[in-house]
C-alpha cells in the first residue's frame, strides 16, 4: 500500500473516531504497523493515527491516577530515540557520557532538546516550533508550525501504548520485557544503540529503558485530575519537566507506559546533567 | 551564621545599588565587611570580569572595593567576554561573540591591560588563559563551525606565543570537550573540567603541557577548577550554590587532592561561580546572584562580582553594583593602585 493510500485511510479513521468522542475503546491494532517515513535529515518517523486511549493507571502511582480517556491527534514520531549521529551532524556538541554514534544522546538539556528540534526543522525546511529566550530562558512552543518539538506526555504514552491498556505494551513479565527494553537487569549499566530490541506493535523501538524521554509538558502529580480530553498539553507553569519511560539504570517497575517522573529542565550547568536522560521527537501529521 | 552573612550582604548590595556605581557605600556593611573592604582597597590589583550593559557585553575592570569601575572596551555591537588578566598585568586576554545569525563565531582576542591594542589572535576559540610567564595564551579550538554558548564545545588546545604570533598545537590531540583551562603557576600542568569527552561523564583534569598524560582530580567533583598563585590549592565549583577549596599537589603521581573543605556557600534561591585565587592568594573573587546563566555570553540578571577571604569565605563584599550582568572575575595586578 502507498504511503499516500495510507495517510488517506488514516486521516479518514481520524476523522471517524474525532467525530465519535463516546467511543471507548482505543484504536483496534492493526495487523499492519502504522507507515513509516523517512525525513529529510534520515530519521524514520513512523505516522501514528489520532485516536482515544486511556491513559494513566488507577493501578499505579499516585501521579498515575486517575486513570482517564485522552484523545491525541494523528501525529509523527521518531522510531528511535534521537542519536548521538544525528546531534552531532547538526554540529551540536554531543553531551553523551556512554560515546557512540548509534546511541541516543544524554545529558541532554531540557533546552538542548529544544534546540535540536529547531535545528532539524530549519535543516529540512520545516518552521521551528520552539522561540526561546536567551535573556530568560523561558520558551514557548508553537504547536501549529510544522516542525520538530518533543512530545506531549500524552502523545507519548499513546506511542508507548500502541493499542494496549496493560502495564507494558510488550508483556506484562521479565522476559518479554528484556525483549523490549534496555534496562537495569540487562544494560550492563550502559545504553545501548538505539533500535536494538523489539519494537512495539507501531513500530516504536526503546520506549521503555534505554535513556528515559523528555516530553514537552511539566510535571504536576495532580494533573490528570484536571487535564482536558483532548490533546492535553501540560499545566502552564511549573518546576519540573516530564520524563518519561525510564532508562539503562531503571528498575523494572518504573518501565511501564504509564509511569512517570519530572526532573529539573534547567539543570543548565553542565556539571550536573544526567547520563540517563534523552528525547525523541514529534511532528504534526502532514496534512 | 551563614544566614546573617546573607541577610547582611544582601542589604548591603540594595544600598549600594541606591547610591550607584561610585565609591562603594562603607555604611551599608558590617564591621567585619567594612574591615575586609578596607584591606581590599589597598591592595595593587584590580578585578576585570564581563558585563552586560543592556546591548551588548563589555570588559571592566574595578579595584577590589568596589571603586573605580571602568569600561576597557567600548565596543557597540559585539560581545567582549571572559577576560583573563596576564600573570604580570600588561595584557588581558578574552573572547568576542561577533558577527549575528549563522555567521556568528567566538573567537578569542588579546588586548593591553588598558583596553587599547586590542587583536585576534584565534578565529572560532574559546576559554583563553595565559602561560605563567605571560608570553603564550592557550586556547581550546571550537568543536564545530556553528556559533554556540555551550561551553564545553572544544577539540584540541593551542598554545599561541603572543610576541611571536605563533601557535602550535598541544602534543595530545585527543583533548576533547573540555573547558575552564587554568596553566599551573609552575607551568608544566593545565587542569580544565570536561564534559561528556576523553571518557568521561564529567571530571576535572589536570594533564601536562607537554605530555599526553591525563589524570582525573580525585574528589573534585564539580567543574571550573581555579589554582591559587603557588600551585597548592585548588578552587571550584562544587554544586550551583557551593565553591570549595582543597589542597593539591600536583607533583605527585598521579596528583594528589586533600583537605577539602566547603567554603563560600549561598542558598538555593542562589548561585555562586567563576571563583578565582588574587595574585597573593589569600582572596577569592566570584561571580553571585540569583539562578541564572553561568555560561559564558549567557544571561545572569542580578549578578555581581564579590569578594571574600580564603580562609574566612563566609564574609563576603559585593564589588559591582550596577550593570544586568557581571560575571567571569579575574584578578589584575594593577601596579599604579600600589601606595593608593
Amino acid at each position: 500500500m502507498s504511503i499516500k493510500r495510507r495517510l488517506a485511510l488514516l486521516a479518514a479513521a481520524s476523522l471517524v473516531a474525532s467525530a465519535a468522542p463516546s467511543c471507548r475503546k482505543a484504536p483496534p491494532r492493526s495487523s499492519a504497523p502504522p507507515p513509516v517515513i523517512t525525513t529529510a535529515t534520515g530519521g524514520e518517523m513512523a505516522l501514528l493515527p489520532g485516536g482515544w486511549f486511556m491513559m494513566g493507571s488507577d493501578a499505579g502511582g499516585s501521579d498515575e491516577r486517575p486513570a482517564h480517556r485522552v484523545w491525541v491527534d494523528a501525529f509523527l514520531i521518531d522510531c528511535r530515540e534521537v542519536t548521538q549521529a544525528q546531534f552531532r551532524a547538526l554540529q551540536m556538541p554531543d553531551p553523551s557520557h556512554f560515546k557512540d554514534p548509534n546511541r541516543p544522546v544524554e545529558q541532554v538539556t531540557f533546552r538542548d532538546a529544544m534546540e535540536f528540534c529547531n535545528e532539524r526543522s530549519l535543516a529540512e525546511g520545516l518552521q521551528p516550533c520552539y522561540a526561546m529566550s536567551d535573556d530568560t530562558g523561558a520558551w514557548t512552543c508553537d504547536f501549529d508550525a510544522n516542525g520538530y518539538r518533543l512530545p506531549t506526555e500524552a502523545e507519548w504514552e499513546y506511542a508507548c501504548r500502541a493499542g494496549t491498556e496493560s502495564d507494558r505494551s510488550c508483556g506484562p513479565d521479565a522476559r518479554s520485557l528484556a525483549r523490549c527494553a534496555w534496562y537495569e537487569a540487562n544494560s550492563g549499566k550502559t545504553t545501548r544503540p538505539a533500535g536494538l530490541r523489539t519494537p512495539n506493535a507501531w513500530g516504536l523501538y526503546d520506549l521503555y529503558g534505554n535513556v528515559a524521554e523528555w516530553c514537552a509538558d511539566y510535571y504536576d502529580p495532580n494533573y490528570y485530575a484536571s487535564s482536558p480530553p483532548r490533546n492535553p498539553r501540560g499545566p502552564a507553569a511549573g518546576r519540573l519537566a516530564v520524563i518519561r519511560g525510564g532508562a539503562w539504570n531503571s528498575k523494572a517497575s518504573r518501565l511501564r507506559s504509564a509511569a512517570r517522573a519530572g526532573e529539573n529542565p534547567r539543570f543548565h550547568d553542565a556539571c550536573f546533567a544526567r547520563d540517563s536522560i534523552g528525547f525523541r521527537c514529534v511532528r504534526k501529521a502532514p496534512q | 551564621m551563614r544566614t546573617r552573612s546573607h541577610l547582611v550582604y544582601a542589604l548591603s548590595a540594595v544600598v549600594l545599588l541606591a547610591v550607584g556605581a561610585g565609591p562603594t557605600a562603607l555604611s551599608a556593611d558590617t564591621a567585619e565587611q567594612a574591615a575586609l573592604r578596607g584591606k581590599l582597597g589597598k591592595l595593587p590589583w584590580r578585578i576585570v570580569y564581563e558585563s552586560y550593559r543592556g546591548k551588548d557585553w563589555e570588559l571592566f575592570s574595578v579595584r577590589p572595593d568596589g571603586s573605580g569601575a571602568t569600561n576597557l572596551t567600548h565596543q557597540p555591537g559585539v560581545d567582549d567576554l571572559y577576560p583573563h588578566a596576564s600573570p604580570d598585568g600588561r595584557r588581558i586576554c578574552f573572547v568576542v561573540d561577533e558577527g549575528a545569525g549563522r555567521d556568528r563565531t567566538r573567537n578569542v582576542y588579546v588586548m593591553d591591560a588598558s583596553g587599547t591594542g586590542r587583536k585576534r589572535i584565534a578565529i572560532n576559540a574559546r576559554q583563553p588563559c595565559w602561560s605563567p610567564d605571560g608570553r603564550r595564551v592557550a586556547y581550546l579550538k571550537g568543536e564545530f563551525d556553528r556559533y554556540t554558548t555551550k561551553d564545553f564545545a572544544t577539540k584540541g588546545l593551542v598554545f599561541f606565543d603572543v610576541e611571536a604570533g605563533t601557535a602550535r598545537a598541544h602534543v595530545n590531540d585527543g583533548l576533547h570537550h573540555l573547558y575552564n583551562l587554568c596553566w599551573s603557576p609552575c607551568g608544566k600542568w593545565l587542569t580544565a573540567t570536561v564534559h561528556g569527552g576523553m571518557g568521561h561523564r564529567h571530571a576535572n583534569l589536570a594533564f601536562p603541557a607537554e605530555g599526553k598524560a591525563v589524570h582525573k582530580l580525585p574528589h573534585v567533583g564539580g567543574c571550573r577548577p581555579d589554582l591559587s598563585p603557588d600551585g597548592k590549592r585548588v578552587c571550584w565549583n562544587l554544586s550551583d550554590q557551593v565553591i570549595a577549596i582543597a589542597d593539591l599537589d600536583l607533583t605527585a603521581s598521579p596528583p594528589t587532592v586533600t583537605n577539602l573543605r566547603k567554603a563560600i556557600q549561598c542558598p538555593k534561591t542562589h548561585e555562586v561561580y567563576h571563583s578565582d585565587f588574587s595574585p597573593d592568594g589569600r582572596y577569592i573573587a566570584f561571580s553571585h546572584g540569583p539562578k541564572g546563566g553561568e555560561q559564558v555570553g549567557a544571561m545572569a540578571k542580578g549578578w555581581h562580582i564579590h569578594v571574600a577571604e580564603a580562609a574566612r569565605p563566609d564574609v563576603w563584599i559585593a564589588v559591582t553594583t550596577d550593570g544586568v550582568s557581571n560575571k567571569e572575575p579575574d584578578w589584575l595586578p594593577a601596579p599604579e593602585e600600589r601606595g593608593r
